[in-house]
C-alpha cells in the first residue's frame, strides 16, 4: 500500500501488481491459474531477475504495528506454478504464529485478509536500510551488497553510515567485509553449478558460491570486498531520496529499504514508520553481528571465534589489517585485531598479549604463532576487523573462543589497562608447574597414576629442553616416586645403543652429571623418549593396569640441586 | 572453499587464491584428490577435476572420505603412516628442488621437472590435515581421560605447536641475524620468497628491499639491543610452548594407561597434532620454494609461468614446451 503511494507519487519503485485478498483466495484455493500465467508471462517480458513475492496486508506498515519480518517473502521465477506456490506461502504465513504472537505482544488484532505484491525483483550492487531519524544526530544508512536479506533477517554485518546529512558524505561508522552477496538469478544462472562465474551487477563477475531459495549465493569481486557499499555520490541521493519520501508519507521517522541496480538507479523496496518505535529490535548504539552476541548495557559486543590458543586478556584493542594499520599507530601491549599473518606483522605479533584474527581454523598461521609465543588467541574473528574496535578495551579469551568490547570503554590506547590472567586449573586438571618464564630443570607432570607397580604413587617427569641445565640424583627421582622421565623429541636422540645408551646425545655429552646414566629408554612414535628409572613395565599400558587412582596432586617441587 | 549443490561438493580454491596463479590453485585440487591414496591406501582419485583448483566430489563419496581419515588418523598406525608419508615427501621434494637449482644454475635441461608433480600430490594431499584433523574427536578422549573439558582442550592446542618453528617467526629472526651481519643478498636468496605466498617475486627477493625492512625494523625496537629482546623473546616463547606440548603430552599418556586402546589414541594425538602444525609450516616453506624455482625455471624456458598448469612445467623437463604459455 504504502509502495503504492510512492509509485504514484513518482518515486523509484519497481514495477509490479498488486492481488487483492479475493484474487490471492483465488489462487489460494487452485483456482487462478490463468491469473499466475498472466502473471509469468508478464514477468518473461519485465522481470529479467524474476519476481519477489511479499505480503500486503492493510495492518502491516502502521503507526502503532508494523509487523515487519513477520509475514514471509520469496523470490520465484516466471513460471506459472511457481507464481502460484510463493503467492499461496505468501498468503500461508498470515496465519502464522509469528505474526500471531506478535500481534498479541502489541495488543492489537493480527490481519484476516492479505493482498500480495508481485514485482519485478531488482538486482542491486548494493542495498540496505536507510532511517531517517536515529538517536536525533541525524540518519543511518546501513548497506550491503546485493540484496538486503541476508541484512534484515540479522545474517551478516553491514557497513554503517551514521551522521547528519553533511557528515554522510565524508565517513562511515563501520565498513564491514562482505565475502557473501545475494542476488536474484536469471532463469539461466539458476543452474549455473557453484564454482562457476556470474554478471556482478555494475561489472566484473562474481563467483557462485549456493543457491538459497530461488536466490544465488555470490562472492562479490574482490575489490569491493572491503570497500564501503555505497558511494559517497549515492548516499547523498539516498538521502535526499528518504527526504521526499517522508514528504510524501507526511512521516518523519521512517525505516526505507532500498537498492541501487547496477546502472546507478536508486529503489525503494519498502518504506515504514520506524519501526524501532514500534518493537525495539536494536536499541540505539548497539550494532549487530552477525556470529556475535549483544550483551550487557552501552555497546558491549562479543565476537564468537574459535579458541585457538589459551589465556584471557584484557587491553586496547589495535586493529591491523590486510592492507596496514587501520585505526592510527600501533601500541604496545595491547590485544592485536588482525588479517592473515605476514612477515611484516610479526613485530606486532610480538608486543600483543592476545591476538584475534580474521583467518579461520586452529591451524592457521596466526594461531600457531600465537601457541608458539603462548599468547592467547582466538580465530575466525574477521567481524571485529573494522575501525571502531580500535583502541577499544576488549577482552579476549582464548579457551572460549570469544572476543568481547567492553560497554563503555574508552577511546585510548592506555597499556596501563591490560592485564592478563591466568585461569587456575579446573579441579581434576593434570597441573604443570612452570618455574619461572621459562623451563629452568625438571617439571612435574602431577596426574596421579592409576596404580603404581608397588602401591606408590608414580609420576613421569618431563625432561628440560637441550641446552638447559640440570642434574638430579636418580635415587632421590626414584624415592620420590617418579618412573620415568619423558625426553622431548626435540633433544633429537640418535637411537644408537651402546653401552651408555642415547641419553649421551640428549646430555651434550656430559654423562656424569646424568641421572639417566642406568636409565632403560624406551622410544615413543612421536619422537620422544621414556628413560625408566625403574624396571620398565612389558607391554608398556601394563604399567599402570589396575583401579583407577585418587584425585589429582600436585607433586612437591625437585629443587635443583 | 567447500560448496554443495545437487549432490556434488565443490572444493573451490579458485575462492581463495583467484588472485594466484594457476599452479598454486592446481597444487590444491591436485593434492586433494591424491588424498585417498596418500592417507588411505585408497588408488582411485578424490572426485573429478572441473578445472585446476576446482573439484568435484559426489557428497557420498566426499563424507566417506572424510570420516575414513578422521578415523585412521586418531590410529597410531594412521598417525604414524600420515607422518611418515609426510616427511618422505618433504625429504623428496627438498632433494629435487636442489637438483633443479643446480641446473637453473649450470643451464642444463630440467629432467628432474617431471618427477615433481607425483612428489607434490603427496605432499600437497597433506593440506586435507586443515579440515580433517579429528581435533574435536581427539579433545572427546583428552576430556574423558582428564575428566575436564578445559585441560583437554588445552592439552590438544599444546600440542599443535609444531616440531619445526613457525616459519613467520623463523623468517624474522633471520632477519634480526641479518641485523647483525648485513647478509642482505644471503637473505633475499634464501627466505625472501616467503615474504608473501605466490608465484609472482616478494619484495625481499630483493636485498634492496630487505635492508629496508632491516632498518625500518632497527628503529622500530630501538637497536640492536632491541633486536636482541625480539630475539630473546621468539625463543623463550617458543621453549615454553614446545616444554609444555611435552608436558601435557606426558600428562595424557599417563592418563590412558590401564587402557591399550586409549593408549593407542593418545599416541595418536601425540603424533598427529604436531604433524598438522609442521605440515603448515613446512609446507608454506616448501610451497614457497617450488613456485620460485617454477617461476625461474619458467623464465629461462621464456614461458608465462602464471597460465601453466603443474604437468605443463613438468613437459619443460623433456624440452617440451608449454604451448599455452609461449610467447611471454
Amino acid at each position: 500500500m504504502v509502495l503504492g503511494r510512492l509509485a504514484r507519487a513518482g518515486l523509484p519503485v519497481p514495477d509490479g501488481f498488486i492481488l487483492e485478498p479475493e484474487e490471492v483466495g483465488l489462487i489460494v484455493t487452485g483456482n487462478g491459474r490463468a491469473l499466475c500465467r498472466r502473471l509469468a508471462d508478464w514477468a518473461v517480458q519485465n522481470a529479467p531477475f524474476g519476481l519477489v513475492v511479499r505480503s500486503s496486508a492493510v495492518e502491516e506498515d502502521g503507526r502503532t504495528a508494523s509487523f515487519a519480518g513477520q509475514f514471509t517473502s520469496l523470490f520465484t521465477s516466471a513460471d506459472t506454478a511457481q507464481v502460484a506456490g510463493a503467492v499461496t506461502a505468501v498468503h500461508a504465513s498470515l496465519a502464522g504464529q509469528g505474526a500471531r504472537a506478535y500481534a498479541e505482544k502489541l495488543g492489537v488484532s493480527p490481519p484476516s485478509t492479505m493482498a500480495v505484491l508481485v514485482q519485478a525483483a531488482v538486482r542491486p550492487a548494493s542495498s540496505g536500510v536507510l532511517f531517517t531519524r536515529w538517536d536525533d544526530q541525524g540518519a543511518r544508512i546501513e548497506a550491503v551488497l546485493g540484496l538486503p536479506a541476508l541484512l534484515v533477517s540479522g545474517e551478516c554485518r553491514p557497513d554503517v553510515f551514521l551522521a547528519s546529512a553533511a557528515e554522510m558524505a565524508t565517513g562511515a561508522v563501520q565498513v564491514a567485509d562482505k565475502y557473501v552477496a545475494l542476488l536474484p538469478p536469471t532463469a539461466q544462472e539458476r543452474e549455473v553449478l557453484p564454482g562457476e562465474w556470474v554478471a556482478w551487477p555494475g561489472g566484473g563477475q562474481a563467483k557462485v558460491v549456493c543457491h538459497l531459495d530461488r536466490l544465488i549465493g555470490v562472492r562479490p569481486p574482490r575489490p569491493l570486498i572491503h570497500q564501503p557499499a555505497v558511494s559517497v555520490v549515492q548516499r547523498a541521493d539516498l538521502l535526499r531520496l528518504a527526504t521526499t519520501v517522508a514528504t510524501v508519507l507526511d512521516e518523519a521517522a521512517l525505516d526505507i529499504e532500498w537498492a541501487c541496480d547496477g546502472d546507478g538507479r536508486t529503489w525503494l523496496l519498502q518504506a515504514r514508520p520506524d519501526t524501532r518505535t514500534i518493537v525495539p529490535a536494536r536499541p540505539p548504539g548497539e550494532l549487530r553481528l552477525g556470529h556475535g552476541t549483544e550483551m550487557g548495557e552501552g555497546r558491549t559486543l562479543v565476537v564468537q571465534g574459535q579458541a585457538a590458543s589459551p589465556g584471557q586478556v584484557t587491553g586496547p584493542a589495535q586493529v591491523v589489517g590486510d592492507l596496514g594499520v587501520r585505526g592510527g599507530p600501533p601500541r604496545e601491549a595491547g590485544v592485536l585485531i588482525c588479517g592473515p599473518a605476514r612477515p611484516e606483522l610479526v613485530p606486532a605479533l610480538l608486543e600483543a598479549v592476545g591476538i584475534a584474527c580474521s583467518e579461520a581454523g586452529l591451524l592457521c598461521h596466526t594461531a600457531i604463532v600465537a601457541r608458539e609465543l603462548g599468547k592467547p588467541c582466538i580465530t575466525d574473528a574477521g567481524e571485529a576487523l573494522t575501525s571502531d574496535w580500535d583502541g577499544q578495551q576488549v577482552t579476549l579469551d582464548g579457551d572460549a573462543g570469544t572476543l568481547t568490547r567492553l560497554g563503555n570503554s574508552p577511546l585510548l590506547g592506555d597499556t596501563s589497562a591490560v592485564s592478563v590472567s591466568e585461569r587456575p586449573p579446573a579441579p581434576g586438571s593434570p597441573v604443570t608447574q612452570a618455574r619461572g618464564d621459562q623451563p629452568t630443570g625438571l617439571r612435574v607432570i602431577a596426574r596421579r597414576p592409576r596404580m603404581a607397580m608397588d602401591a606408590k604413587p608414580r609420576f613421569v617427569l618431563t625432561l628440560p629442553l637441550p641446552g638447559v641445565d640440570w642434574n638430579y640424583d636418580p635415587e632421590a627421582l626414584i624415592a620420590g616416586g617418579v618412573a620415568a622421565l619423558l625426553v622431548p623429541a626435540e633433544h633429537r636422540l640418535i637411537p644408537k645403543q651402546d653401552d651408555r645408551g642415547p641419553w649421551r646425545e640428549a646430555l651434550e655429552g656430559d654423562a656424569e652429571r646424568s641421572a639417566l646414566a642406568g636409565a632403560t629408554w624406551t622410544p615413543l612414535p612421536n619422537g620422544a623418549w621414556l628413560a625408566w628409572l625403574i624396571t620398565p613395565p612389558t607391554p608398556l599400558p601394563a604399567l599402570w593396569a589396575g583401579p583407577s587412582g585418587g584425585p589429582y596432586v600436585t607433586f612437591p617441587t625437585f629443587g635443583n640441586p | 572453499m567447500e560448496l554443495r549443490w545437487r549432490g556434488v561438493v565443490t572444493a573451490d580454491y579458485e575462492m581463495e587464491l583467484d588472485h594466484g596463479a594457476l599452479v598454486e590453485r592446481d597444487l590444491y585440487g591436485r593434492g586433494l584428490r591424491a588424498a585417498p591414496c596418500v592417507l588411505l591406501d585408497d588408488p582411485r582419485p578424490l572426485g573429478r577435476t572441473r578445472r585446476p583448483g576446482v573439484v568435484d566430489i559426489d557428497v557420498e563419496v566426499y563424507e566417506t572420505f572424510c570420516e575414513r581419515v578422521r578415523e585412521r588418523l586418531l590410529t597410531l598406525q594412521g598417525a604414524m603412516h600420515a607422518a611418515t608419508v609426510f616427511r618422505d615427501a618433504c625429504a623428496q621434494v627438498c632433494s629435487v628442488l636442489e637438483q633443479l637449482e643446480r641446473r637453473l644454475a649450470d643451464g642444463t635441461p630440467p629432467v628432474e621437472l617431471a618427477q615433481l608433480p607425483a612428489l607434490l600430490d603427496r605432499l600437497m594431499a597433506l593440506h586435507t590435515l586443515n579440515w580433517l584433523l579429528p581435533d574435536r574427536e581427539a579433545v572427546e578422549h583428552l576430556t574423558v581421560l582428564f575428566g575436564d573439558e578445559q585441560a583437554a582442550r588445552r592439552c590438544a592446542l599444546a600440542q599443535m605447536v609444531p616440531i619445526v618453528p613457525a616459519h613467520l617467526l623463523d623468517l624474522h629472526q633471520r632477519l634480526i641475524t641479518t641485523a647483525d651481519t648485513g647478509n642482505f643478498t644471503g637473505f633475499a636468496r634464501a627466505v625472501g620468497h616467503l615474504q608473501a605466498p605466490g608465484l609472482a617475486p616478494a619484495a625481499w627477493e630483493d636485498p634492496a628491499a630487505v635492508a629496508v625492512s632491516v632498518d625500518t625494523l632497527r628503529k622500530r625496537v630501538g637497536g640492536s639491543e632491541g633486536l636482541a629482546e625480539q630475539d630473546d623473546r621468539i625463543r623463550r616463547g617458543r621453549d615454553r610452548a614446545v616444554q609444555q606440548r611435552v608436558d601435557l603430552y606426558a600428562a595424557a599418556l599417563l592418563a590412558s594407561s590401564g587402557d591399550a586402546s586409549a593408549w593407542d589414541r593418545t599416541q595418536a594425538i601425540g603424533v598427529l597434532f604436531p604433524l598438522a602444525a609442521d605440515e603448515e609450516e613446512e609446507r608454506r616453506r616448501l610451497q614457497g620454494w617450488v613456485l620460485r624455482v617454477l617461476r625461474e625455471t619458467a623464465a629461462r624456458h621464456h614461458v608465462d609461468a602464471q597460465t601453466l598448469t603443474l604437468d605443463d612445467f613438468a613437459a619443460l623437463a623433456s624440452g617440451r614446451g608449454a604451448e599455452r604459455g609461449r610467447g611471454c
